[in-house]
């Protein structure tokens, strides 16, 4: 429905701006004047819209494009002129002022806020107009709640805005809109100038904007949803919907409708609302309702919000960690909960309140094709999907902003396409995406954006090319670390790039731990101090608790942080919080906070085109990272640099990688794979062996939420998503051979289940169901509780548990595998220090003393990289064989002892368990509700 | 908050029947500088309208257009006594002449008195027909010191009977000067340069154009589909202006000849891009200039 002559190249002049507000060639250069002027006119193209099917069509971002043009290339305009012409403060706060009036006039208010935040304050005060642009773009900020007009000539309009966006009926609510517009016209035509009447119009669109997308019409408009929820979400700031939100909440009322749904919606789209919308209606008037976050940041952030919009309307608990079956005792058959995919499958083996289930969501559903997380969110799908037709009252929905070609999931869901996919491509801030090559040569590509002309693809090149001067040579090694540090040394000179062109915060995107220290070690050293209260602070902070953390203290002091899972927790969220209140230039990470946290970062640079394990950067794996930066409300652009970095091993290498070889890393979509369809017999042995596991025991699980089931394998195989590979499916063979595995009484324990026409769990099978464990696992255990007769202390207990369950599928490191089966190792921890490790640990001894009191580490003359290295290492397997895995197993071997020896029997297992985690600080809130 | 201003004589207008009718004496206090423009009608009576007191001669220019050239008829004393009592028909009856008078009038004051005699003339000749709205800056206060940044003259044109190909805006700039060279023509050029390169938003010919919609649509109540006109006229790039007419404007001595600096100044503004045949050139003259308009500005009776 573009309402313009197709003279106007809005694209083209999009397209400029953008490359010349990045300091680079636009491919299709154009006068700024004309950039401009084409902005302007798109703007003025869309001010006499006012029916609500007009301003709703502006949801949809073909209709919204000219608009959507007109507010970026108005603000890459005034940061090309400010960089290129240096400052002219009056025409930059002018056209910032304009660009956000035209987000708010396509109702992309977050954006309208960011824009409206680099005006000056007193740019914004400076007439009745502007002031009245302002207070309608950010309709929370400090000048639209002010218990009075802040300048005069403005006769109330603060006040009717406030009420048009606040009042619970439509009546109150257009009757403060008309008295707002009455001020409006009467500034326009009494107390303007030519240039502030010229924006009267706009405004006008972009209140009608606000006043249609306000989160108060949620009131009438989606009655199901409860109003303490409404009014809450108001109070908590926010006072109007994303389109896509106002589209599935009041449009398609998705939070009564009842069916499984799929919600496809970009990052920063709001899909945490629209979950939480759909979490308080269906617990409402009773039941439970569940919101599944793959990282814990996640679900703390999920936390946060919920609190803030039940205020404890509903009891709300939050379950993170590793597998646990804790009871809902406290909180009764009526709750909110946010869990991680483990304490979920931990919760719902107890069967516990399962008639009150209503609601299950899967955040990051795509999450289901990596290895065996993947496979138990895969496995707890097929789960719910059996459980569902004996709770008709249980709906599953799934969220995701990555997920290409999603009718395989919706066939696997149950999703009904028609009526419960929930695809939408709105987002907004502008995802830009450019390609530095190893020589160093930089450029911007179109990608997926809204404004690539139809005839070019996502690779077609936005801009010309940058010059990057990269410090060092660095080629594919057959030992990589040899260009180890040259290599960190041309992504710093990347990073600094980027923060010249683009500003801070920026981050820096890993492949390994190793590498976040490196660079951030190279990056502090070339950027001055900051000399910032704050972060001097948290860097002396830093020190003060952690002596051995110096170096990052020091990198904080200059803007700098790394972040990775061998930091502390708390130093982890410390770095997250000087994010996200912007105090650091740049933070290095690997991928884990990239995925996970919804951090404000301008721009971030993907550091190598391979993943961690040596193979090529999963095209969901960037598409997901890209989708983080350029935060809703923080900013309204969000840049995404891949760089062709040579540092690593040359078979990890195609031939130098070729450029559409990048490309699709960048743009290629496919359907997500299950980890049990055609790709399980590619996957490596040992990831073999753990998924195999961990669908095993999802099998486990099966049996006894399906008792009466004739054909449980049969049953649960079709349930599955590996069910729907197309190419060919595992699944179904490796769910026979652990039917075979657990009707083997010949094995130790004896059968899990028996045959019995239907299948059943035995009472062993039982308490292995409850344990997590796959049945191999469950059975070394029972050898072991088997032939325990005399109990060492619990420190040499639980370093032997570690030896002698190391290779267990579950155990998730591979240097402990290795150390555990006497393989050896460069690494200075070694078997038998486990045993004073664990001694240290529940001293509460630091980290880096630990380690450093290591025998092999004191006799080491690794030089200090080396070290730091090892050091990393240690942390990751502390964290995750001793703070997760260790206190799994006991609990494990507590529901199995009774099957053990008398001295098996005789001991705390679950006591230990509690000790493991009070070491580390771990213990969960909901610890208090008790254990099954 | 708002600028104080005054009207010394404009009338606003609002829309009847399709026309434009004079609606009510607006009286608020002047300022030495003002960024108001204000949409008016001049409304001259219909005698003054066929008093015939000056003449329009066209001279064509070879690829550019045409310039218009108005002088006084049968002479220039004529022209001056039409101009005066012109404005003094508008004026409002409390705006009293200064006292004592003038000795000498600022460039600001000048420029006014310039827009508003481009007005007249532009009302008495080719603009007679009530379908041309305009929109005025520095014209509505010639008897004040002040300056309006803005557009002097916007005509907008909307064919009554529909026909949007005939819709058109005139973007009247002009120049008043009394010297004896007419250098000062040449910022005429600037002027209609900054309408379409400009980077400060305020400035460019869409949101002036958005600018006078506002107008209309908050104090004068058109309607949609008429604005949506409206905004058809200005395009971002000159070439695509074809509906639009520019009329760079010249008040001058009657001594000093300006066919060749106008031409100069069309082709110049050609060179920016637009169409041709789109500019048509305006020289009013008069002898005696200097003391035409202080006269003017004391609004005493002057024979140049």
């Amino acid at each position: 429905m573009s309402l313009l002559p197709d003279s106007v190249d809005f694209r083209a002049t999009a397209a400029s701006s953008a490359a010349k507000a990045r300091g680079v060639a636009p491919i299709i250069l154009t006068s700024n004047g004309l950039d401009v002027a084409t902005a302007l006119k798109c703007m003025s193209s869309y001010q006499l819209e006012e029916t609500a099917n007009e301003l709703q069509a502006l949801d949809d971002e073909n209709n919204a494009a000219p608009l959507i043009a007109a507010a970026r290339t108005l603000q890459s305009t005034a940061e090309h002129l400010s960089l290129s012409e240096g400052p002219n403060e009056e025409r930059f706060n002018e056209l910032m002022l304009y660009a956000s009036v035209a987000h708010a006039m396509c109702g992309n208010f977050p954006s309208a806020r960011a824009a409206l935040e680099k005006v000056a304050p007193l740019f914004q005060l400076s007439s009745p107009m502007r002031y009245i642009a302002s207070v309608v773009c950010d309709s929370t900020g400090s000048l639209a709640t002010a218990s009075k007009d802040v300048i005069d000539g403005i006769e109330g309009f603060r006040h009717y805005w406030f009420h048009a966006l606040r009042k619970t009926t439509s009546q109150e609510r257009n009757q403060a809109l008309r008295q707002a517009n009455l001020v409006l016209q009467k500034v326009a035509v009494e107390r303007s100038t030519s240039g502030d009447r010229a924006l009267a119009l706009s405004i006008e669109v972009a209140m009608k904007q606000a006043s249609r997308l306000a989160t108060a019409s949620l009131f009438e408009m989606a009655p199901e949803i409860p109003s303490w929820f409404v009014s809450n979400s108001i109070q908590t700031g926010i006072v109007t919907l994303l389109p896509p939100q106002y589209e599935l909440l009041a449009v398609r009322r998705v939070a009564r409708t009842t069916g499984n749904a799929l919600f496809t919606l970009p990052t920063s789209t709001g899909k945490t609302l629209i979950a939480e919308a759909c979490m308080a209606t269906a617990s409402d008037a009773g039941g439970i309702s569940i919101y599944i976050a793959p990282y814990v940041a996640i679900g703390d952030q999920v936390r946060m919000s919920l609190e803030k919009k039940t205020t404890g309307r509903i009891p709300l608990l939050p379950m993170f960690g590793g597998f646990k079956t804790s009871s809902l005792a406290e909180t009764g058959d009526n709750a909110l909960l946010v869990m991680t995919p483990e304490r979920f499958d931990g919760w719902l083996r107890t069967g516990e309140f399962l008639d009150a289930l209503r609601l299950v969501i899967f955040d990051e559903i795509h999450i289901v094709e990596n290895d065996t997380r993947g496979a138990r969110v895969e496995g707890l799908i097929s789960r719910l999907r059996l459980l569902q037709r004996r709770l008709p009252r249980l709906r599953i929905v799934g969220l995701s902003a990555v997920l290409a070609k999603p009718d395989r999931v919706c066939r696997w869901m149950g999703v009904e396409e028609q009526e419960n996919l929930h695809s939408m491509s709105w987002r907004p801030t502008a995802r830009r995406v450019a390609i530095c090559r190893s020589d160093g040569t930089m450029y911007w590509l179109h990608g997926a954006d809204t404004l690539r002309p139809s005839n070019l693809r996502p690779s077609a090149p936005l801009s010309g090319l940058a010059q990057v001067a990269l410090p060092e040579i660095v080629r594919p090694a057959l030992n990589p670390v040899l260009y180890e540090r040259q290599a960190s040394k041309n992504v710093a000179a990347v990073a600094k790039d980027l923060l010249q062109r683009l500003g801070s915060p920026g981050l820096v995107v890993c492949r390994r731990r190793v590498d976040t220290r490196l660079l951030a070690v190279s990056l502090a050293a070339d950027l001055p101090a900051l000399q910032e209260a704050t972060v001097e602070s948290v860097a002396d902070d830093i020190v003060t608790r952690y002596s051995w953390l110096a170096p990052l203290a020091n990198c904080v002091r200059h803007g700098v942080a790394y972040h990775n899972a061998s930091l502390p927790y708390d130093i982890r969220r410390e770095i997250e919080q000087l994010t996200r209140f912007k105090k650091l230039r740049v933070v290095c990470s690997t991928t884990t906070l990239a995925e996970g946290a919804d951090l404000p970062f301008r721009w971030t640079l993907v550091a190598h085109h391979l993943a961690g394990d040596g193979t090529p950067l999963k095209s969901m794996t960037f598409r997901n990272i890209a989708g983080r930066n350029g935060r809703a409300g923080a900013f309204t652009e969000g840049d995404t640099v891949l760089f062709e970095n040579n540092g690593g091993p040359p078979e990890s290498y195609w031939n130098v990688a070729p450029v559409h070889q990048l490309h699709s890393i960048m743009f290629e979509q496919h359907p997500i794979e299950s980890t049990g369809g055609h790709l399980y017999t590619l996957l490596p042995d040992g990831k073999r062996a753990a998924v195999q596991s961990v669908f095993a025991s999802q099998l486990l699980a099966s049996i006894k939420e399906n008792s009466g089931e004739e054909d449980i394998v049969g049953l649960l195989s079709n349930a599955t998503y590996a069910a729907q590979d197309e190419i060919g499916s595992n699944i179904d063979t490796l769910l026979q051979d652990s039917v075979t595995n657990l009707l083997d009484a010949n094995r130790p324990g004896g059968a899990l289940a028996v045959m019995n026409s239907p299948i059943r769990l035995t009472p062993l099978g039982e308490a292995a169901n409850l344990s997590g464990f796959s049945p191999n696992s469950v059975r070394a255990m029972l050898v072991y509780l088997t032939n325990l007769s005399i109990l060492p202390p619990p420190s040499e207990l639980k370093a032997e548990l570690l030896l002698t369950f190391g290779n267990l599928d579950e155990q998730p490191e591979n240097l402990w595998r290795k150390i555990s089966a006497g393989s050896s190792t460069r690494h200075p921890l070694k078997a038998n220090d486990m045993k004073v490790v664990l001694e240290k640990i529940a001293q509460r001894q630091d980290m880096r003393s630990i380690f450093e009191e290591l025998p092999a580490r004191k006799k080491s003359k690794a030089n200090p990289d080396n070290v730091e290295k090892q050091f990393d290492s240690f942390v990751s397997l502390i964290d995750s064989v001793i703070a997760n895995y260790l206190p799994w197993l006991l609990r494990a071997l507590s529901g199995l002892a009774q099957f053990g020896s008398t001295t098996s029997q005789s001991v705390n297992w679950i006591h230990l368990a509690n000790d493991v985690e009070a070491s580390f600080g771990t213990e969960s809130s909901d610890d208090a509700l008790g254990e099954e | 908050m708002g600028v104080p201003y005054r009207h010394s004589f404009a009338e606003a207008f609002e829309e009847k029947d399709g026309g434009v009718t004079a609606v009510k004496n607006r009286d608020v206090e002047s300022s030495t500088k003002t960024e108001i423009p204000e949409i008016l009608r001049i409304r001259l009576c219909a005698e003054q309208r066929a008093m015939n007191a000056f003449t329009r001669t066209q001279v064509g220019i070879p690829n550019l257009g045409k310039i218009c050239l108005y002088v006084g008829s049968p002479d220039c004393p004529e022209f001056y006594t039409w101009i005066l009592s012109s404005l003094e028909e508008q004026v409002h009856p409390d705006l009293k002449p200064p006292s004592p008078p003038l000795k000498e009038i600022t460039p600001g004051q000048m420029g006014n008195i310039g827009e508003a005699i481009t007005v007249l003339v532009g009302q008495a000749d080719q603009f007679a027909n009530p379908h041309f709205i305009f929109g005025v800056g520095g014209a509505c206060t010639p008897f004040s010191a002040g300056t309006i940044i803005g557009l002097d003259i916007t005509i907008v044109y909307l064919d009554p009977n529909g026909n949007t190909v005939n819709d058109r805006l005139f973007i009247q700039e002009i120049k008043t000067t009394a010297a004896t060279q007419l250098g000062y023509s040449k910022a005429l050029i600037a002027d209609f340069q900054k309408l379409l390169d400009t980077t400060t938003p305020a400035q460019s010919l869409v949101m002036r154009v958005s600018s006078l919609m506002s107008k209309l649509k908050f104090e004068h109540r058109f309607d949609r589909q008429k604005l949506k006109r409206i905004e058809d006229l200005a395009q971002p790039t000159p070439a695509n202006c074809t509906r639009i007419r520019l009329l760079p404007t010249l008040i001058h001595d009657r001594s000093v000849a300006s066919i060749m600096d106008l031409t100069d100044v069309m082709t110049k503004i050609q060179a920016q891009g637009w169409p041709k045949g789109c500019i048509e050139a305006w020289s009013i003259s008069m002898r005696q200039l200097e003391q035409a308009l202080l006269s003017i500005a004391n609004r005493v009776p002057f024979s140049p």
